[in-house]
């Protein structure tokens, strides 16, 4: 994987965990915007491009609330990289899940909350990428985030076994299973059909009526 | 051979050469094979590109404003043992031309005394151990901007940064003027621009303010049911059960938004009483009362500008001394600190002592950036905004070249809103464009202004079709068009 470290591992003074510990306003906003960054690439990669700018802020913002609320219980067994990234991974998924009950009633909310923002990228990437959210989405949360975390984030199964609170077995064989289901989606939607080339990212075929 | 199974598709490069050979040879020769590979191509492009994509630009006030009134989970007192006492910390902001660089230049001045003044101290309200009924308290000045004068026992003086609030203090805030003060845990309170407002009734039980005009919010800490806090506008009595509001009045008519807990608004003349609870915004007249819910981002946004920049208080002597200020002189700069907008200087903020990001931005000017610490020595930084290059482009000439674009593509144009009529037949209005064009003639930022046009998705794929032409007139200009779209 081209990029191995998420969550760069610039090393925390422990002095700063533990002002956080104590309710330090400061030291929480000090924290936040450590890690501001890393936390909207991580959600970026795990929930997908946001429709619009603020449901990212939404997610950003009750990650560091519930990071900020459970910081006393951080007792350093892990780097605080780690432990934050797991905080992220909890929230995502609560969201998925919201998302997924909000599906049930239609199927409109799903396809907008996918829908890619960046504009500089070329249309046929903002289709793959789309088709790419649309099957993670059918596949159930726990295999979704181990295959998001090694084949998005370039993690190793050993250290989505520290983020998830799972053995190293049990994340390989979800990963299996979810690279199974993955591909095996991604061979029957045509959705992926003529978008396969960098270089025919020309506009010029997709607006033509 | 059989089909093989689509992961294994997927890692074709992990295989043996000689399987590898057997696959390829079997999926030239197969249609499902050869639409299966592709499209599974297409969903490793998909994942490559979401790795190397980076997420939208977010600035974080508003996440920074809410996550400032979230509670933190209780836990050990915090040690103290690295306060020391407060000094100022200068900026002086001077505004230079489109030739001259970025000064900084760093003075450290020998340490001085603190001046902390010499008042008897009270301790906040329920925060500490429980005080005596009627002690009076005292507030610091945490946020000054302006002018605002302080009335007391007959004389009119300025505010500072070392003026302490107490009971019978009268404020008022000339134009483009504002004041923060701070007298407990997360109590504190806010004063705009153009306001009036007495401190009736200052003690530990009690905080009664008249609020004759203007604009006051207001934020009132843990406190016990006998505590109360009260803002009496000239028509109305607005009364804390819970803990952050604004109250505005001009008038009869008195204005009240709810961020935090519940608030009763009582009319002066004995009428009605209404209970409002966050997040909501009511406004009352004569007999008149309108409200309506805030949505959790209108109340993130007022909470932002009703910062009421409040220190970790654990005593005024405390909190006078284990701070320091900023003061930033100069014109007309917006000021952030720490990532909250505090105002326009010139301005002195009171923070604790420690790192603090400051950021000073002018629209035309180059952004100002620094980490700053305070600590026991006072510092002074001298800094100039530079104009940031970027002439006028030709505005006229560019409206016309974006016009003849728009001809030339208007097949690509119309195809993005023929799309979406297919789905609606009678979809028809108007979506407003907003391009800058970069210094090469390139589009850098295109945004829809506006858009009457039911569906999303054509302002999308117009801001697509825009973001690849390019221009050879009006190079840095910003233009906005608007694309007109009707059934034929």
């Amino acid at each position: 994987m081209s990029e191995k470290r998420p969550m760069a591992d610039a090393p925390l003074p422990a002095s700063l965990v533990d002002r956080c510990k104590t309710g330090d306003r400061d030291a929480l906003g000090e924290f936040y915007r450590q890690y501001k960054n890393e936390v909207a690439r991580n959600l970026h990669r795990v929930l997908g491009p946001a429709r619009r700018q603020s449901e990212l802020e939404d997610v950003m913002q009750e990650v560091f609330i519930e990071a900020f609320r459970s910081i006393a219980r951080f007792r350093g067994d892990s780097k605080i990289t780690t432990w934050l990234y797991r905080v992220c991974v909890n929230v995502a998924l609560q969201r998925l899940r919201k998302v997924k009950r909000r599906n049930e009633v239609s199927d409109e909310d799903v396809a907008e909350f996918k829908t890619d923002q960046t504009p500089e990228m070329g249309l046929d990437a903002r289709r793959r990428i789309h088709a790419v959210y649309c099957i993670l989405d059918k596949l159930a949360d726990k295999k979704r985030i181990v295959f998001v975390l090694h084949e998005i984030e370039g993690l190793e199964p050993k250290e989505i076994a520290a983020i998830v609170g799972a053995p190293v077995l049990t994340v390989r064989t979800r990963l299996h299973y979810a690279r199974k289901e993955f591909y095996e989606r991604a061979a029957k939607d045509p959705s992926l059909d003529g978008v396969n080339h960098r270089k025919n990212e020309s506009n010029e075929g997709e607006v033509t009526p | 051979m059989n089909c093989p199974a689509p992961h294994r598709l997927s890692e074709l490069g992990k295989l043996g050469a000689d399987k590898r050979a057997e696959i390829e040879k079997h999926v030239t020769s197969c249609a499902a094979c050869r639409s299966a590979s592709a499209r599974i191509e297409s969903a490793r492009l998909g994942l490559s590109e979401m790795r190397a994509s980076e997420p939208p630009e977010i600035s974080g006030l508003r996440i920074e404003a809410a996550l400032r009134w979230s509670r933190p989970a209780e836990s050990e007192p915090a040690n103290t043992s690295w306060w020391r006492s407060g000094r100022t910390f200068g900026i002086g902001l001077g505004f230079a031309g489109a030739a001259a660089g970025l000064l900084i230049a760093w003075k450290v001045t020998s340490h001085r005394q603190s001046a902390s003044p010499t008042q008897v101290l009270a301790k906040a309200p329920s925060a500490a151990p429980k005080v005596a009924k009627a002690e009076s308290l005292k507030a610091i000045i945490t946020q000054l901007a302006g002018k605002v004068t302080l009335h007391r026992g007959g004389e009119s003086k300025s505010v500072n940064m070392r003026t302490v609030l107490a009971s019978g203090d009268r404020l008022t805030s000339a134009a483009r003027a504002r004041v923060a003060a701070e007298w407990g845990t997360d109590s504190g309170m806010l004063l705009y621009s153009d306001a009036d407002l007495s401190l009736d009734r200052f003690d530990a039980h009690g905080q009664k303010m008249v609020l004759e005009r203007g604009k006051l919010a207001v934020r009132s800490g843990p406190h016990t049911v006998d505590e109360f806090l009260e803002v009496k506008t000239p028509a109305h009595l607005v009364r804390v059960h819970g803990s952050w509001f604004t109250v505005a009045a001009e008038g009869s008519r008195t204005s009240v938004e709810v961020l935090e807990g519940t608030v009763e608004v009582m009319e002066l003349n004995g009428g009605a009483s209404t209970m409002l609870r966050a997040p909501v915004r009511a406004t009352f007249g004569r007999g008149r009362t309108t409200s309506s819910s805030l949505s959790a981002k209108e109340a993130s946004v007022i909470r932002t500008q009703a910062e009421l920049n409040l220190l970790p208080w654990s005593g005024l002597d405390l909190a006078i001394k284990d701070s320091g200020t900023f003061v930033i002189d100069g014109g007309d700069a917006n000021v952030a600190i720490d990532g909250l907008s505090v105002g326009s200087s010139p301005i002195a903020v009171r923070r604790p002592q420690g790192k603090h990001f400051v950021e000073l931005t002018r629209p035309g000017f180059a952004p100002v950036q620094k980490w700053i610490s305070i600590g026991p020595e006072e510092g002074e930084l001298r800094t100039s905004l530079v104009h940031e290059e970027r002439p006028e482009g030709d505005i006229e000439a560019a409206t016309a070249e974006l016009e003849k674009l728009a001809a030339e593509r208007s097949r690509f144009v119309r195809g993005c809103y023929e799309r979406s009529l297919k789905r609606d037949s009678s979809l028809a209005g108007t979506v407003t464009l907003k391009l800058a064009i970069g210094s090469v003639g390139q589009v850098q930022r295109v945004s829809v202004e506006e858009s009457t046009l039911d569906d999303p998705d054509v302002a999308e794929c117009l801001k697509h079709e825009a973001q690849g032409w390019s221009f050879h007139a009006g190079k840095n200009a910003t233009l906005m068009y608007p694309f007109v779209f009707r059934p034929r």
